[in-house]
């Protein structure tokens, strides 16, 4: 009998099990896997990056390990394949269930069985793999793949926020549409991981420091003067980048910084026109500003509007944060400050509400606001007015 | 026993070699009547008149030189038509004795023609001399000749007046096969061979004791315990009741008896050494359920309403059944 050609035809029906379990166990994994990224991902779990390697891993060895033990072929399996694989009409199998039986027609039997055998070739037999199985396999990888390439929409933003703010003419309940779509912007602008936070960090600073030193050549001052600012922005630029110092620290840099570059705008005021004062009130504004962003973006703080008690303190408007709920309530305090696009300049906010105030009035006047909403609209100015008169004597 | 085997495989060719000179077309059921002649059974044969039933047994009893009698069932045949009876006469010395005058069952082969139109009784002697082989008449029993073989026709389109089997005595049958309409080419060629003589053209080339050799050849022929567990699987998958198979409990009104599990299994290992091999596969077990078991299941009216024939049935109770 042609024992080596069976011998092959059996290791392969071996190999083909194991090929089989082997993408079983595959499937089994990845599948695990991908409701595990989907649950890590949905329920902001945090987890560490290796274990999403652990878990398949070590799923799969477990896996494979059981299906190979539980579900080896045994002889009569193999021999069942080649039975069938061969349209041997269960002759191998009955030679092998009589085997100890010795009557003449088994004997027949089984010359005849081993003459077949012998005109097997292992090439003959091909290895399968069952569509189900390939289904199950492709379905799993589309699983695994679609789950790890979603991305972690629910990822809690610890970045600062670097965007300009926008101009909030509206009532506070579309107020909160805008700070919230903003937030969404922000959110986009600052998906950084942990790793990249400090370097995008000193980046926004130094954008900040940088803006602020074009101000500061554009402003009226004498060139003496913008020096010193300059250099002391690139001073407090360099004690920011210090690794060395703590937070707090570097608050207090920034606080003292704000307060000599004031004071030395202050002290150019002294024998200049009104418009050049405003214009160096307007400068020590944006250094106020530029403080706060810088603070913003070390801290990684969303602008969350007023910074309570600082001269100047601004509401970036970029965050929408805590009182955006569409409940009514004011985004801005009185003293808040708004970025005026056309002008390239911050105003209070009261400033603002004033000047819409004036043209609700004028526009009453002149009758060009309809009658029956002028109540309406001057029940709301005056409300706005009101609570921005209040926090501005706060 | 090699000697024996090439012996068997030579007959079967010759017997089937010669049947084809006498019957075209129907590979089916001369295959099938042969496994039932060899295996001791007999055989329900359905098919519209003219499609060669008789001819078929006649061809049969030529080639294995066996004597061969046909009994044509009517409403008023009697049992002892069919049986035989006492009869009174004179010995020799002038005395009165009673003497049993056999009947035509007493043959080797039996065409019981349109059984559904004898009366029950006279159906009931008719089967039990099919199942007991002997014939008891007056506490005396008579034994039949082996090989006994009955093949029992009915008329598929003539129901007015007739008997049908009850389902307990069909099952004594061990295949019905149904004999259908020839093809186009087959009618020529039957046309073409009839033209020349209406005569059976076959030649003897076994007698009774080679049937009986090929019978005790058969019974030796070894079946896998896994094919035995299937047959049993696909009996008991008739009894919806009992198994629960859904096919058979929505399809059918009752299943298979005991008696269908052992037709199968001796069938099995006539037709595998038929076909030349040496032991039991399960195409044989598929092949042979239909003429086993079409004849012992009775479709319910759901089956019915459905267009399901019987064959329809057990087609689906095999899909259904893991090998």
């Amino acid at each position: 009998m042609n024992f080596k050609e069976l011998r092959k035809i059996i290791r392969k029906i071996y190999f083909n099990n194991i090929i089989q379990q082997f993408i079983r166990s595959l499937s089994l994994s990845l599948f695990v896997e991908s409701i595990f990224l989907l649950i890590v991902k949905i329920f902001r779990f945090e987890i560490i990056i290796w274990l999403h390697v652990l878990v398949p891993v070590v799923l799969f060895i477990i896996s494979f390990g059981l299906l190979m033990f539980f579900f080896t072929p045994t002889k009569k399996d193999i021999y069942r394949t080649i039975d069938k694989e061969f349209d041997l009409k269960e002759s191998l199998l009955t030679k092998e269930e009589f085997i100890n039986q010795d009557t003449p027609i088994l004997n027949i039997q089984r010359k005849e069985v081993d003459e077949r055998l012998n005109r097997l070739y292992a090439k003959d037999y091909r290895l399968s793999i069952s569509i189900s199985l390939i289904v199950i396999a492709v379905l799993s990888i589309s699983l695994f793949t679609t789950s790890a390439v979603v991305p972690n929409r629910y990822e809690k933003n610890n970045d600062s926020v670097s965007s300009e703010p926008s101009i909030d003419e509206s009532s506070s309940s579309e107020s909160s549409s805008v700070s919230s779509s903003e937030e969404s912007s922000n959110d986009s602008s600052n998906d950084n991981s942990s790793g990249e936070e400090n370097n995008n960090s000193n980046q926004d600073i130094s954008d900040i420091l940088d803006d602020l030193k074009d101000k500061i050549d554009n402003s009226d001052l004498d060139e003496e003067t913008k020096e010193n600012l300059k250099d002391q922005l690139d001073k407090l630029e360099e004690n920011l980048q210090n690794g060395d110092k703590t937070e707090e620290e570097k608050n207090e840099e920034i606080d003292k910084t704000e307060e000599d570059m004031n004071q030395e705008v202050e002290d150019n005021k002294d024998g200049q026109s009104e418009e050049t004062k405003d214009n160096l009130d307007d400068l020590k504004q944006d250094i106020s500003n530029a403080m706060d962003q810088i603070k913003d973006a070390m801290n990684g703080q969303e602008g969350e509007g007023n910074q309570g008690g600082e001269e100047g303190g601004e509401n970036q408007g970029t965050s929408g944060s805590g009182t955006g709920d569409g409940n009514g309530e004011n985004i801005y305090a009185a003293d808040d400050l708004i970025y005026d696009y056309e002008n390239d300049r911050y105003v209070s906010y009261g400033e603002l509400i004033e000047f819409y105030y004036n043209k609700v009035v004028e526009g009453m006047n002149d009758g060009s606001l309809p009658e029956d909403l002028q109540d309406l609209i001057a029940q709301y100015f005056a409300s706005l007015y009101n609570e921005t008169s209040s926090d501005s004597n706060d | 026993m090699e000697k024996e085997i090439e012996s068997f495989k030579n007959l079967v060719s010759k017997i089937n070699l010669e049947l084809r000179k006498d019957i075209v077309g129907q590979d089916e059921v001369i295959e099938a009547v042969l496994i039932a002649i060899i295996s001791g059974g007999n055989v329900l044969l359905e098919g519209i008149p003219g499609v060669g039933k008789t001819r078929l047994v006649r061809s049969l009893g030529k080639t294995l030189n066996l004597p061969f009698s046909r009994i044509q069932f009517t409403p008023d045949l009697m049992p002892s038509d069919v049986t035989g009876t006492n009869i009174i006469e004179k010995d020799s010395e002038g005395r009165m004795k009673t003497k049993f005058q056999k009947g035509p069952i007493f043959s080797n082969l039996i065409l019981a023609d349109e059984i559904n139109r004898a009366t029950p009784k006279t159906q009931s002697a008719m089967l039990e001399a099919m199942q007991e082989h002997k014939v008891t008449i007056a506490s005396k029993s008579y034994e039949m000749q082996e090989p006994f073989f009955v093949l029992a026709t009915e008329n598929p389109i003539e129901q007015d007046g007739t008997y049908p089997l009850p389902e307990a005595q069909m099952d004594r049958f061990m295949f019905k096969l149904i004999m259908t309409f020839p093809s186009v080419d087959e009618l020529k060629d039957i046309v073409k061979m009839t033209q020349v003589t209406m005569s059976e053209m076959a030649n003897a080339v076994a007698n009774g004791e080679d049937i009986l050799a090929m019978r005790e050849i058969t019974k030796e022929i070894p079946i896998i315990d896994e094919i035995l567990d299937y047959t049993m699987r696909l009996v008991s998958a008739t009894h919806g009741e009992i198994q629960g198979n859904d096919i058979a409990k929505k399809y059918l009104r009752f299943g298979a008896s005991p008696r269908a599990a052992q037709a199968l299994i001796t069938g099995a290992k006539v037709r595998a050494l038929m076909q030349g091999r040496y032991n039991v596969s399960y195409e044989d077990i598929d092949c042979l359920a239909y003429p086993t078991l079409r004849h012992r299941i009775k479709i319910n009216y759901e089956a019915i309403s459905e267009g399901l024939s019987n064959d329809d049935v057990i087609r689906m109770i095999i899909k259904g059944l893991k090998k």
